[in-house]
């Protein structure tokens, strides 16, 4: 039997028998529709599930061969399999294994503040953003920096305090310019997500693997 | 139920547009689309990458799910995907994909890259090492911006459903020197695109431009539906604008 039939032929068919019933149980909210939706829902959580676990399974084998190939190789491997181990060992030593007090508070301690700070990095690089953006090297740039500013005005206390009339033109233009050029191109893009949706319950979107690799 | 039946017609109108440009595309009717900038700038970003020795480094983007309202984004981001690995493989330039933190999408990227190696005639040119999996969007970052300085990066591209950690790898990539491209439709994300970005497909334009790579007639005459549904759209809102605001109960008649 060909590859292209179970790589890609019936899973395709799959797919798109699965989501037709779906939009029929979204249409059609009937009992026996129902059911069937909530059971491929379910199946499609389990198959994620094992989906994930398998690459889990996969990283880990992977870092273990990676074990004896010079030092830095060895030494990331073994830095995994120690932080794994510590987290184990927490989690199974008090009640609630990942819900457990000292496991959460790990997590939230190190691991929260550390994606905490990480994300915090987001501000100094959008001010730099920002700043190479306002500058006025064109119309466009001229009107976002002037935009921007008067809405920064409009929005710290000296701004209204020293200029009451800032904060209806800020106001302006984020409530109704900005709104509007916002919900346009946010209707187009649910269009286009439409039409890609339909085309792959049609099977006709490439996306997916096309030829037979060996 | 008025709801419903709204979003019912409205689905069936779709798949009679949708039908429609099909059946003039079996007539001989094939559409054609323009030129995107930033897809003509992934040329450009293979010919930087195989001049400096550096990386072309594809991201589809940390919020990219096979499910809910991003897989039609991730879907769309494949498919240019694999016309950058085609473009990169074609000229001998490097490349590394960050793949989003959701493991049930690594086997597809995987699979695409192997795909494209294998018919481009150059099978060795995928390499597992090349796709990286992190597991969340933190940690891509983090790793993302040392590979960049430890390796380089000639171009940079981002097209998909990003969330907020995409700005901080455009910047650091322009810290770099590379040339950068984004693309998505999610609003909230393609403001700072825009700002940070060499090039940029704004919104829909994801969605063309991926149907433009594909070089598939099927999925660019799918495109005509689209652009026929938003001419509806922006006919109803004149036309709902104008009788809301002569008292008539526009949004009651939609089931709004």
């Amino acid at each position: 039997m060909s590859k292209r039939v179970y790589q890609r032929t019936t899973p395709l068919f799959m797919v798109s028998v699965f989501a037709g019933i779906i939009i029929a149980t979204y249409f059609l909210p009937v009992k026996p529709l129902q059911d069937v939706t909530k059971e491929l829902v379910q199946w499609g959580s389990i198959l994620v599930g094992w989906t994930v676990f398998f690459a889990v399974v996969t990283s880990l084998l992977f870092l273990a061969r990676q074990v004896g190939k010079g030092f830095k190789l060895t030494y990331n491997s073994l830095l995994v399999f120690l932080v794994m181990g510590i987290l184990l060992a927490v989690a199974l030593a008090y009640p609630g294994l990942a819900s457990g007090p000292l496991y959460s508070q790990i997590f939230n301690v190190v691991v929260g503040n550390t994606f905490t700070a990480i994300q915090g990095v987001l501000t100094f690089n959008l001010i730099v953003g920002a700043y190479r953006a306002m500058r006025a090297r064109s119309i466009e740039a001229t009107i976002l920096m002037l935009a921007g500013l008067t809405w920064l005005a409009a929005s710290v206390p000296v701004g209204p305090a020293l200029l009451p009339i800032i904060t209806p033109i800020g106001q302006f233009f984020t409530y109704q310019i900005n709104l509007a050029g916002t919900r346009g191109p946010l209707i187009a893009a649910a269009i286009g997500g439409i039409v890609l949706g339909i085309r792959a319950i049609m099977t006709k979107e490439p996306s997916v693997i096309e030829l037979e690799v060996t | 139920m008025a709801n419903l039946t709204v979003d019912f017609v409205t689905l069936v109108l779709f798949c009679v547009a949708i039908g429609y440009f099909l059946w003039n595309l079996s007539k001989g009717k094939v559409t054609t689309l323009r030129a995107f900038p930033a897809i003509d700038a992934i040329s450009e970003g293979a010919d930087r990458a195989l001049e400096t020795g550096k990386m072309v480094h594809y991201e589809p983007g940390a919020v990219c799910e096979l499910s809910g309202q991003y897989a039609t984004m991730l879907l769309a981001s494949l498919d240019i995907m694999r016309h950058v690995v085609r473009e990169c493989i074609r000229k001998g330039a490097k490349f590394q994909i960050t793949t989003p933190p959701r493991g049930d999408v690594v086997p597809l990227i995987h699979a695409i890259v192997q795909e494209v190696a294998v018919s481009e005639g150059k099978p060795e040119a995928y390499v597992r090492d090349n796709i990286r999996y992190y597991a969340t969007g933190e940690a891509m970052t983090t790793g993302v911006i040392g590979r960049f300085y430890r390796e380089g990066v000639a171009c940079h591209i981002n097209i998909g459903c990003p969330g907020g950690y995409e700005l901080n790898l455009m910047e650091h990539a322009r810290y770099q020197g590379a040339m950068t491209i984004g693309g998505t439709p999610r609003w909230n994300i393609v403001y700072f695109f825009g700002m940070v970005s060499d090039y940029v497909l704004i919104g829909d334009e994801m969605y063309a431009a991926a149907a433009k790579v594909g070089e598939n007639k099927f999925m660019i005459a799918t495109l005509g539906a689209s652009d026929w549904m938003k001419v509806g759209i922006i006919a109803l809102t004149l036309v709902g604008t104008i009788l809301t605001a002569v008292g008539l109960p526009f949004t009651a008649w939609l089931g709004l």
